[in-house]
């Protein structure tokens, strides 16, 4: 029999991205155990539209899906922007602390039910983010004037500013071309996005400054949710955090592998990095956005100060 | 008077839609030459593409006065001069509903939308552009309406007495 | 699905002008779909303006009426008269090769060609050349600019295929200009055939030529500029088409004072009724995509051609015709987003080589964009040079044969795209 159910799962990644993959495999493991009923199809390099569009979809109670981050979310409680600021994690581990904070539990059902967004799962986990520029950085002032392209969000703007960069906002499409042709200096990416984009045409350095570690949020329409017998609501979630977890896993374990291809591909790995330097200058965002507070306690609960 | 109130409207109407025109242009020759010196913008990109939703629908509805908006009338052109207008009101009806029905969802969409903001523009609600959709239907049914009216006036004519003759017909 | 496309078809040939019939078409989708809300449509249709990209669109527009407004125009077309004065259809002659050197500043056909419609449409009709034939050149021209680095449609295939970008520029060139030359022949002979006469006997000299350049400089710089601007790192592809305005301006107070306030209003005037009219096609033709893509089609009927045959150039063959096919009711960026994914993995199995399909699958998918019942290129110059579509397509074969001639040639010779990418990157 046809499902009863279709959720239709957007992100922005290409085909050949780890978490296409993976969230295949987690469609394919719902739809096994709710023999055939769910049914999750998934829609790679944002082909069913714009992320934002998306979940404004998701708020109207459409069964659609997206591959969120904590900037987006941010627009909606302000302090989840918290998760995407520099040097906030720096361990797939802490990030799977943070589902047990009673704190970051608030902002969820704040999303869920002021909201109507419903976040499956932030145990998706893209690695480490990187300066990739064509000329070797090391320290903060390195990066002084060098306009790197970033995302307009806030977080991500004042992020970049505080490491040193000059933000510099351009479409994901544009990044190429612009580029190459000097509008701007550099990208921060992960490594998968290296050959899925072909950078390492235009771009010699992969500088390890690991400035984010960039989680991503499942979330989906808490209307259509809520519309789901409870035993396939559990199912869902679970198997999203599982799918997730052995995603960001495999992705952490392939580093070395990545590393390699780039490197294969032209691009010189800078890794004499001053760390201390750069997570010193990043506090400066946390500051600029009012959001050292928020980190501070984040930081209690999960006994690291 | 009512005519002389929809003329000052239609002044105004493409008035405003060459100014957001022209201030997306200036947005976009601001944003690269901060970007020039130095201190790029992080909101030019999507307070241009604001600007321009609003120019879109506004001249949308000056390019149906003016009867830029192409169609197909290859087929229409075979038919009696009676049978086209018929054909034309029925278009005229079919339009009138879509863009009745599309500024009224577009209304709640702008309310269920508030809390969307553009992402490099923090506190600058998506309502703002999304008005643009539901304000640029009315403005379309109003002319629909005005055509219809003409069509019909038109297709009266035709049916009267006079000789059937091709005039009338604008388009 | 299928009411969709009756739907459109019936709306189409009843006369409705195209926007609206798409919109109803595509509304009707939403109207069938129980989980889908009707504020979606309105959303759609507004994400439709909110791309940075398409901004090049009304910008080019808003350059080629600046021109005309500030005399930019008509010594570009002083000009042009004595180099290219001798050759029959010359005015035609002169659309082949702006649009080539458009091509290394844009790759939107649809700015393109509606920029040309507005600066040398006037004086084609002027004249004498019919407007038919007027519109199919400068709509048809303007896909010169998809194959010439830069464009998002490769840039697009190459992102989601993993195919080097650079290759994929550098294979786009001699197909740009194979086309050109294959316009260029086709001008030269419908011209002859319809007797747009040469305006002079044989080439100006060389005198002649440096003189006129040197008078009307500011006007030819125009493009030469625009090329270095956005070579050297100043501009991103949607930030020409401003640069162009500016530069417009600039001319028309500075060097030729012609431009005052009242032709300033009267160019953005010009400007809002055609960008109107074309963006209003893009936003509702939104609706009839989004089903596309919600109903995944076209995947569908890709996944079922590819397993009618095994023979590689006869797959590639029924790709090619049902890629031409499609693009003639969906936009071409749609086609890549959606079918590149599929395609490229097919194309590696039966050993066609990746670069040398994807030239031939986003120039292919371009033609579309002048072809009924959805192009928008072709609607969009038919409403500037107001022409019917019936006259476009009677008149403009010859350049669609052209099109397709050259996409043969790709097709049958893989060495006409993959000759420069080897030559430059081994
Ligand atoms: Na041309
Ligand atoms: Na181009």
């Amino acid at each position: 029999a046809a499902p009863t159910y279709t959720l239709r799962f957007n992100h922005v990644l290409g085909p050949n991205h780890p978490y296409h993959k993976w969230l295949q495999v987690w469609a394919d493991r719902v739809y096994e155990r709710t023999n055939g009923d769910l049914q999750i199809l998934v829609f790679h390099s944002s082909q069913l539209g714009v992320e934002e569009d998306i979940i404004e979809q998701i708020r109207m109670g459409v069964p659609v899906g997206q591959n969120t981050d904590s900037a987006r979310m941010g627009n909606y409680v302000p302090e989840i922007a918290v998760m995407n600021g520099p040097y906030f994690v720096e361990s797939l581990e802490e990030v799977w602390a943070l589902n047990d904070l009673p704190m970051v539990q608030e902002w969820i059902d704040k999303l869920a039910n002021e909201y109507g967004i419903r976040v499956l799962s932030f145990n998706w986990v893209q690695g480490f983010r990187h300066f990739m520029t064509n000329k070797p950085i090391s320290k903060p002032a390195d990066l002084a004037g060098l306009k790197i392209r970033t995302p307009p969000a806030p977080i991500w703007q004042e992020s970049v500013r505080a490491l040193g960069a000059v933000p510099t906002a351009m479409n994901f499409g544009e990044m190429y071309t612009g580029i190459q042709q000097g509008v701007v200096d550099g990208a921060e990416l992960v490594y998968d996005n290296i050959e899925d984009h072909a950078l390492h045409e235009v771009l010699d350095y992969v500088n390890e400054t690991k400035h984010f570690l960039l989680i991503n949020f499942e979330v989906i329409s808490e209307r259509w949710f809520q519309s789901l017998p409870k035993e396939y609501q559990e199912i869902l979630v679970e198997e999203c955090n599982k799918a997730g977890m052995e995603a960001s896993y495999e992705i952490e374990r392939d580093t070395a592998a990545k590393r390699a291809r780039a490197q294969e591909l032209g691009m010189t790995i800078h890794t004499d990095i001053d760390y201390d330097a750069f997570r010193k200058a990043g506090l400066a965002a946390y500051e600029r956005l009012g959001l050292t507070k928020v980190r501070e306690e984040i930081y209690r609960q999960l006994g690291k100060i | 008077m009512l005519r002389r109130v929809y003329a000052v409207i239609c002044e105004w109407e493409e008035r405003l839609a060459r100014f957001l025109l022209t201030a997306t242009l200036a947005v976009i020759l601001f944003a690269a030459f901060t970007r020039y010196i130095g201190h790029p913008i992080a909101w030019g990109m999507e307070f241009a593409t604001f600007l321009f939703a609003w120019a879109v629908f506004l001249a949308a509805d000056a390019a149906f006065r003016h009867d830029r908006h192409p169609s197909v009338d290859l087929f229409v052109n075979l038919l009696p001069e009676k049978v086209r207008l018929g054909v034309k009101l029925f278009n005229y009806a079919l339009i009138l509903i879509f863009l009745a029905v599309l500024a009224y969802h577009g209304s709640t969409l702008t309310w269920t939308t508030r809390f969307r903001t553009y992402s490099g523009i923090p506190g600058f609600s998506y309502a703002w552009p999304t008005l643009s959709v539901p304000v640029g239907c009315v403005l379309l049914s109003i002319t629909t309406i005005l055509k219809a009216r003409e069509t019909w006036q038109a297709l009266r004519g035709a049916g009267g007495c006079e000789a059937p003759g091709d005039g009338g017909d604008q388009a | 699905m299928t009411l969709v496309l009756v739907a459109f078809l019936v709306l189409l040939l009843l006369g409705m002008p195209v926007a609206f019939a798409i919109g109803i078409a595509g509304f009707l989708f939403f109207l069938q779909q129980p989980h889908l809300p009707l504020t979606m449509p309105v959303q759609l249709v507004l994400s439709e303006t909110q791309s940075f990209s398409l901004l090049a669109i009304p910008m080019f527009v808003f350059a080629g009426n600046l021109m005309n407004a500030t005399g930019v125009t008509k010594r570009l077309v002083e000009f042009a008269r004595v180099v290219a004065g001798h050759m029959w259809g010359w005015l035609g002659q002169v659309s082949v090769i702006l649009s080539t050197l458009m091509g290394g500043v844009t790759g939107s056909a649809i700015a393109d060609s509606a920029m040309q419609a507005r600066i040398m449409g006037p004086e084609m009709i002027r004249r004498g050349y019919s407007r038919g034939w007027a519109a199919a050149n400068f709509a048809f021209t303007a896909l010169i600019t998809i194959a010439i680095p830069p464009g998002i449609g490769l840039v697009l295939y190459g992102s989601i295929g993993q195919v080097s970008i650079g290759r994929l520029f550098a294979g786009g060139l001699v197909p740009g200009l194979l086309m050109a030359l294959a316009y260029g022949i086709v001008v030269s002979i419908t011209a002859r055939r319809r007797g747009y006469r040469p305006e002079r006997e044989r080439p100006a000299p060389v005198r002649d030529i440096a003189r006129t350049g040197v008078a009307t400089i500011w006007a030819i710089m125009f493009p030469i500029l625009l090329i270095v601007t956005l070579r050297s790192g100043l501009l991103v592809p949607s930030e020409a088409g401003a640069a162009a305005c500016l530069y417009a301006v600039l001319v028309g107070l500075l060097a030729y004072r012609e431009l005052d306030w009242e032709r300033f209003k009267q160019a953005a005037q010009s400007s809002i009724l055609d960008t109107g009219m074309i963006m209003l096609l893009i936003a509702m033709s939104g609706l009839v995509s989004y089903a596309m893509k919600w109903e995944m089609i076209p995947q569908t009927l890709t996944q079922t051609l590819i397993g009618l045959s095994s023979n590689p150039l006869v797959i590639l063959f029924i790709i090619l015709v049902f890629l031409l096919l499609l693009g003639t009711v969906l936009d071409s960026t749609v086609i890549i987003l959606l079918l590149s994914a599929i395609l490229v993995p097919v194309m590696k199995g039966i050993g066609v080589d990746l670069v040398h399909f994807g030239v031939l699958f986003v120039i292919t998918c371009a033609v579309g964009l002048n072809t009924p019942p959805v192009g928008l290129s072709m609607y969009g110059v038919c409403s500037i040079l107001d022409c019917s579509v019936g006259d476009f397509v009677r008149e403009g074969w010859p350049f669609f044969v052209a099109a397709l001639c050259v996409i043969a040639l790709m097709f049958l010779f893989p060495q006409v795209v993959l000759w420069l990418p080897n030559l430059i990157f081994g």
